[in-house]
C-alpha cells in the first residue's frame, strides 16, 4: 500500500476520533452539569459543620468522573473538603457529600464560600470545571 | 472546464456560505439578549464571526488556487498545505471558543455583586489530535508531491535501453 494512502487514511481516522470524542464529552458534561443545576446543591449548617450535597446524574453516553471541592474562608481562616467519584456510568446517579468544619471567627457574615465541580471523561483527557465564589464582599 | 476546477469552486462556495454568510446572518438575526449574554461570558460574538469570515475567505481562495494548480506540483503542495493549516487554525479557534491562545482550554467568567462563576473547558487533547491529523495530512501531500517529482525507474533506464539498441 502506498505511504500517502496510509497517511491520508490515518489523518481522516485521527480527525474523526477527535470529533467523536469532543461530541461525546460535550454531551456528557452538559447533561451532567444541567442535572446538577436542576437537582440543586444543598448546603446545611449543623453543629459548626457545613454539609454540602452535590447530586449528579450522568446524562451522557460515556462514563464520567465527577469531583467536587468546597472551601470556606472566615477572617483569613480556611477550611476545605473535597470528594471525587470515578467512572459514573451513563444514566446512573451519585451524590457527593462534603463536610467541613466552619472556622470560628468574630464576623461569620463575611464568610466566603468557594465551590468547584469538575467533570472529566476518557480518563481525564477531556474535562470541564465550574467554580463559583459566593459571599466575601 | 479543467478537471478539478469545478470541485474547487464548489468547495470555495461552501466555505463562503458556511464561514462567511452564515456567521454574518446569525449575528444579524440573533436576539440582543443572546449577544449580551455572550458578551458577559467574555465571548465577543462579532469578533468571533469576523474571524470565521476571514478564515473562510482564505480557505475559499486556497481551494481555488489548489484546484487550478496541477495535482502533485509545488503550487498544489503549498496551496493544499496552507489550506490544511488554515483549517487547523479554524478548528482550534472554534474549540477554544475564540480564545485561540488558550489552545483548547477556554474560560468564561461571570461576576455579579459578591458572586462569581467561571467555567473552564479542558479540550487540549482535541487540539493535539487535530494537529496530529493535520500533520499526517500534510505528510501525505508531501509524499504525493515527491512521487510526482521523482522520475519513475523505467524513465531513467529508457535512454540506456535506446543506446543499446
Amino acid at each position: 500500500m502506498r505511504a500517502r494512502t496510509v497517511l491520508a487514511a490515518s489523518a481522516i481516522a485521527v480527525e474523526l476520533a477527535a470529533v467523536i470524542l469532543l461530541v461525546l464529552f460535550i454531551d456528557a458534561a452538559i447533561a451532567t452539569l444541567s442535572n446538577v443545576a436542576e437537582s440543586g446543591i444543598r448546603v446545611e449548617r449543623k453543629d459548626g459543620v457545613l454539609q454540602v450535597h452535590v447530586p449528579a446524574r450522568n446524562g451522557g453516553f460515556v462514563p464520567v468522573d465527577v469531583a467536587a471541592s468546597v472551601e470556606i474562608r472566615v477572617d483569613g481562616q480556611i477550611s476545605s473538603a473535597d470528594e471525587a467519584i470515578e467512572s459514573v456510568p451513563p444514566g446512573k446517579s451519585t451524590v457527593l457529600d462534603l463536610r467541613l468544619p466552619i472556622p470560628g471567627g468574630p464576623d461569620q457574615a463575611e464568610a466566603e464560600l468557594n465551590l468547584r465541580i469538575e467533570i472529566e471523561a476518557f480518563h481525564g483527557l477531556l474535562g470541564m470545571e465550574v467554580s463559583g465564589r459566593f459571599g466575601g464582599g | 472546464m479543467r478537471e478539478g476546477v469545478e470541485q474547487g469552486l464548489l468547495l470555495a462556495a461552501v466555505y463562503i456560505l458556511g464561514l462567511v454568510a452564515f456567521p454574518i446572518a446569525a449575528i444579524w438575526r440573533a436576539p440582543p439578549q443572546l449577544l449580551q449574554a455572550l458578551s458577559r461570558l467574555e465571548i465577543d460574538p462579532i469578533a468571533f464571526a469576523k474571524t470565521l469570515s476571514s478564515l473562510g475567505i482564505i480557505l475559499a481562495a486556497l481551494a481555488v488556487v489548489e484546484s487550478l494548480s496541477d495535482r502533485g506540483s509545488l503550487e498544489w503542495l503549498l496551496a493544499s498545505s496552507a489550506s490544511t493549516l488554515t483549517g487547523l487554525v479554524l478548528a482550534v479557534y472554534v474549540v477554544s471558543a475564540g480564545q485561540i491562545w488558550s489552545l483548547g482550554n477556554p474560560t468564561a467568567h461571570v461576576a455579579t455583586d459578591g458572586t462569581s462563576v467561571s467555567v473552564t473547558l479542558r479540550l487540549r487533547t482535541i487540539v493535539l489530535l487535530l494537529a496530529l491529523g493535520a500533520c499526517l495530512r500534510i505528510a501525505g501531500k508531501v509524499a504525493e508531491y515527491r512521487e510526482g517529482v521523482l522520475p519513475p525507474v523505467i524513465a531513467r533506464e529508457e535512454p540506456r535501453a535506446r543506446r543499446e539498441s
